[in-house]
């Protein structure tokens, strides 16, 4: 593939998987097959920008203080046990079957996320900048939604929403991509977590699963060290870039542009399966 | 905002952060740090040939593995200092995990 465009293609691809905490190797690795590389070899660039990304826009979550590590540690446990499980049957699912079901569970993500409106966290005018972070010993936090609005949040049902974590390990472990695409929407809609603290938060455990990824594909000898190195160049500004405008846009604009990126996801697979 | 009737306080008059912010501080002050070398090792990587290039390929893979690893160490030993003693037991859950992943899958 033309260097340029794989720069570019990991560029945006990074951008908005630190946008809407999709990861981004979702959107990269269809690219890249369309684009005629190997599927074997795309697969590790994918996770290559999703590592990228996740490093890169952490200095700006965390100085917004937007991660909820307690909330990112305790799905990620969920999420890497089933992804290693998904890993390990990868070979006796048909990744045709696999391909229609991730599509349309994110046709199905981007409309109950896209038909909701507002916000569902309000302000509370008691809290102030010094309330803005995790709460120790809890799933919930306070978060910044303007210059003098501060939200508080708990994660609710969470059991419910460990099922969808355990999911998008699943799909994880089967296909290969990081599953932020299905974590952030469970994270809003299922445990009720503002988008963007489950954005930024997503952000944050994909570069965890993406790391055991890499791990085992660079001991297989897939990795194309000079593509991984320009698609992390690519991906390490788009995820900064990312991180800065998620930081800058209101939650119900990120919320409508998840929408839009989950149904191109959802097509995407559908098509090229 | 400080205006000219509102003077900013000494610094000594300002609150301490708490520790686990301090703590964050410092964390997003290493993973910037990591961002930058990561850069810079994956423009080595992408544009540098022979083995500066190749040792820079194979450093950007160390950096990007280790990060969020590191970061997971991070916030359990941070949280044990907060005596968090539930998330100390998810964190060290976690990085199980993580080990065991790695190990299973390379056998």
């Amino acid at each position: 593939m033309n260097p340029v465009l794989l720069a570019l293609a990991a560029f945006a691809t990074a951008a908005i998987g630190a946008l809407g905490g999709l990861g981004g190797a979702i959107l990269l690795v269809p690219v890249l097959v369309l684009a005629g590389v190997e599927p074997r070899i795309a697969a590790p660039l994918g996770l290559v920008s999703v590592a990228a990304g996740s490093l890169a826009a952490a200095p700006q979550q965390l100085g917004d203080r937007l991660v909820n590590h307690r909330l990112g540690v305790a799905t990620e446990i969920v999420g890497s046990s089933a992804a290693l499980a998904g890993a390990l049957v990868s070979g006796i699912v048909s990744q045709t079957a696999l391909s229609v079901v991730l599509g349309l569970v994110a046709i199905a993500a981007a409309i109950v996320g896209g038909r909701r409106k507002g916000v569902r966290n309000l302000p509370d005018p008691a809290l102030g900048p010094d309330d803005v972070g995790e709460i120790p010993g809890t799933l919930a936090g306070v978060y910044q939604l303007g210059p003098d609005e501060f939200v508080p949040y708990r994660a609710r049902r969470v059991p419910l929403g460990l099922v969808g974590m355990a999911g998008a390990g699943l799909i994880a472990g089967l296909s290969g991509v990081s599953g932020g695409f299905i974590r952030t929407p469970a994270s809003t809609e299922v445990m009720h977590v503002p988008i963007k603290v489950a954005a930024a938060t997503t952000t944050f455990t994909v570069g965890i699963t993406s790391a055991v990824g890499l791990l085992v594909f660079a001991a297989q000898g897939r990795i194309v060290p000079s593509d991984a190195a320009l698609v992390a160049a690519a991906a390490l500004v788009g995820g900064t870039v990312g991180a800065r405008l998620q930081s800058r846009l209101s939650p119900p604009a990120v919320r409508r542009g998840l929408s839009v990126v989950l149904v191109a996801i959802g097509v995407l697979l559908l098509v090229k399966r | 905002m400080n205006g000219p009737d509102r003077p900013m306080p000494p610094s000594e008059d300002l609150p301490e952060p708490e520790p686990e912010l301090r703590d964050l501080a410092v964390l997003a002050r290493i993973l910037q740090v990591a961002l930058v070398v990561a850069f810079v090792l994956a423009l080595g990587g992408a544009f540098v040939p022979g083995r500066v290039g190749d040792v820079s390929e194979v450093a950007l893979l160390v950096v990007l593995i280790g990060a969020p690893v590191l970061r997971v160490a991070w916030l359990t030993v941070d949280w044990a200092r907060e005596r968090d003693r539930v998330f100390v037991g998810l964190g060290l859950v976690l990085l199980a995990v993580l080990a065991a992943s790695g190990l299973i899958k390379f056998l």
